[in-house]
């Protein structure tokens, strides 16, 4: 790869008004790159649950941005993040997603390290000069200097320094802990297989789109149009097929019912959507029986109140910048893993709650299929429209792409947030923030 | 082993069922399946479980007919342009069944599909097989689908949008 030429802080800020950006923040290879260098290599970004590598010796194949990473737990249970290259001559070491061993050999001339990257052996030492030194940082893996877990969620830094994971999570603590407490135990588990999508994009199409409500009846006009004009009772359902109905008609709001919803944006980037389903006072009444069980399981252990609590928390596509979005409601979670430019990977998944009738968890793994599926009737469409915006923002003539809906209209809340009307690019402008202060740090 | 015109006639009917894919008949695709059938695309080779582990689609006739009714809506973007698709199927094995004549009917699919645009391209997609057919003296085509199964050998890869049914 040629070397690009590196765009300047000032560069970098006359690309992004308060209600607008240029189209090469989508296209232009020497953004990226510096996207990678500045966002993906600083911040903190999700890499795993621990469920995913729960025994010592367990390995889980995955990317920070564009760099290939094993998370590993060690024999004393720490976890590590290492590249995925050996110190030596550059092998990829590991190929699998997921494998288990003691330590980490590399297939090309044996080098060995620990799980924690530090080399180990090398063979035939005679032939190595007399002063290559075992110690040398450079003879072992490159890793992750900053790995923490919130409650599970496993998040890397290559920075060595800079905020906390909790601060900068932020507000956004509170859906993990709410995916977790949905749980009649406190525990969750990833299980059911993942599925890995990639679409011909720039990465932030995904967040623009995350927390965009009026996009769904117009994108998704046919999946819903199906369901619409469906008249079925699926009052009585067999194997939950009234879950694809409705999740295929969750898009049919219009105007009107989109301006009762909101949205809210934290510091960091970050943001959601609730007033979705708002029905005031939780009622036991309308819960089918899997879900009736579940919040008797959780009321058994935690009373009445705090299950309608925990159950009632009306939280949508909670964006956790740059790389995760979590719906807590049917234990899904996404990871967007920029490839290219004009390329991006979304992991999606979904979580057993332990403790929860198990009929709960095979809802989210259909859930899981109806959303985030290749074939999905609702993803596609919004894959085409990413791969038609991409398509359009490389046209020269035309520079902006317009960001303002809704900037009249924000709130800040006392605590830090800012609010917003259900129809409005407050996440995006949002993101954005965040975005030129990364770009232009030093 | 099933006599020659069994075999003839379970061939004949994946024949069929391939050119209503590639000529877009969905509502005649979908008729094709008893009410109780399945069809299932695993994510992962070897699945048995399509409850606890996630499938590309596992949709029975009730939820089909959402896919089916969307595929058939002008606004469907993702056929803006259509795709085109050339379905091969080959390697037939049939085994009989049960003694009400279903048969349990193996083969190969390569599947070609061209759609033309920016957010088109050229794809191949592959796998094998397996049909659980009932007899359906009734209709034309002879059979009815209880389950289509198709494991793509690439199943478990990531993947772009899949927009028509394979
Ligand atoms: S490249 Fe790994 S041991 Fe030589
Ligand atoms: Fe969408």
């Amino acid at each position: 790869m040629t070397e690009l030429p590196r765009p300047t802080p000032d560069d970098i800020s006359a690309l992004v008004r308060a209600d607008r950006v240029h189209r090469r923040l989508y296209t232009d290879p020497a953004i990226f790159a510096l996207e990678m260098e500045r966002i993906f290599g600083r911040t903190w970004l999700f890499v795993a649950h621990e469920s995913q590598f729960a025994k010592p010796g367990d390995i889980l194949r995955t990317r920070m941005g564009l760099e290939d990473v094993l998370v590993t737990r060690d024999r004393d249970g720490a976890i590590h993040v290492v590249l995925n290259r050996c110190a030596h001559r550059g092998a990829a070491i590991c190929t699998q997603e997921r494998s288990h061993a003691p330590s980490l050999v590399c297939p090309y001339h044996g080098w060995a390290f620990a799980l924690d990257g530090a080399v180990t052996s090398v063979p035939h030492r005679p032939s190595m000069p007399a002063g290559f030194d075992m110690a040398d940082p450079a003879r072992s893996l490159a890793r992750a200097p900053r790995v923490e877990s919130y409650r599970g969620f496993v998040f890397a830094s290559f920075a060595e320094t800079g905020h906390s994971l909790t601060q900068h999570l932020g507000v956004m603590t509170e859906i993990f802990d709410n995916l977790i407490d949905r749980s009649p135990d406190g525990e969750i588990e990833q299980a059911g297989g993942m599925f890995r999508q990639v679409y011909r994009g720039n990465w932030k199409l995904h967040h623009e789109n995350a927390n965009d409500t009026l996009h769904a009846g117009y994108t998704h006009e046919s999946s819903v149009a199906a369901a619409r004009d469906d008249k079925r009772d699926y009052a009585t359902p067999a194997f939950d097929d009234h879950l694809t109905h409705v999740q295929m008609l969750s898009n049919q709001f219009g105007v009107r019912e989109w301006e009762k919803t909101g949205i809210w944006g934290a510091p960091g980037g970050h943001s959601y959507m609730g007033g979705i389903h708002e029905k005031g006072v939780m009622s036991t009444d309308d819960l089918d029986p899997v879900a009736a069980e579940l919040r008797a399981r959780i009321a058994a252990k935690q009373g009445e109140d705090r299950a309608d609590e925990i159950l009632g928390m009306n939280r949508y596509n909670n964006l956790v910048w740059p790389n995760v979005s979590v719906n807590a409601q049917h234990q899904q979670l996404r990871v967007v893993t920029p490839l290219a430019v004009d390329k991006t990977m979304v992991t999606a998944m979904c979580f057993r709650l332990k403790g929860a009738p198990e009929r709960q968890f095979q809802r989210a793994v259909r859930i899981l299929n109806n959303i985030s599926s290749p074939a999905s009737t609702i993803l596609v469409d919004d894959i085409e429209i990413f791969e038609r915006t991409q398509h359009g923002l490389t046209n020269d003539a035309a520079d902006w792409i317009d960001l303002s809906r809704g900037i009249d209209i924000e709130t800040p809340t006392n605590d830090g947030r800012l609010a917003a009307g259900g129809i409005s690019d407050l996440p995006i402008r949002g993101q954005y923030n965040e975005w030129l202060q990364y770009m232009t740090a030093a | 082993m099933p006599d020659l015109e069994t075999r003839y006639a379970a061939e004949q009917f994946l024949f069929h069922e391939a050119r209503l894919l590639d000529e877009g008949r969905w509502d005649d695709w979908l008729a094709l399946f008893t009410d109780d059938g399945w069809y299932w695309l695993p994510a992962r080779a070897g699945q048995t479980d399509p409850l606890e582990e996630i499938s590309i689609i596992y949709e029975d006739p009730s939820v089909l007919r959402l896919r089916v009714a969307r595929l058939n809506h002008p606004h469907a973007w993702t056929l803006a342009p259509a795709p085109r698709t050339a379905h091969v199927i080959g390697n037939v094995t049939v085994a009989n069944g049960a003694a009400d004549g279903s048969l349990t009917v193996g083969s190969m699919a390569t599947i070609a599909e061209f759609r033309a645009g920016e957010t088109g391209g050229r794809r191949l997609y592959a796998g094998r097989q397996t049909h659980e057919l009932r007899p359906d003296p009734d209709s034309e085509a002879g059979f009815r689908i209880a389950l289509k199964r198709l494991d793509l050998i690439d199943c478990d890869a990531e993947s772009g949008a899949i927009n028509v049914i394979l």
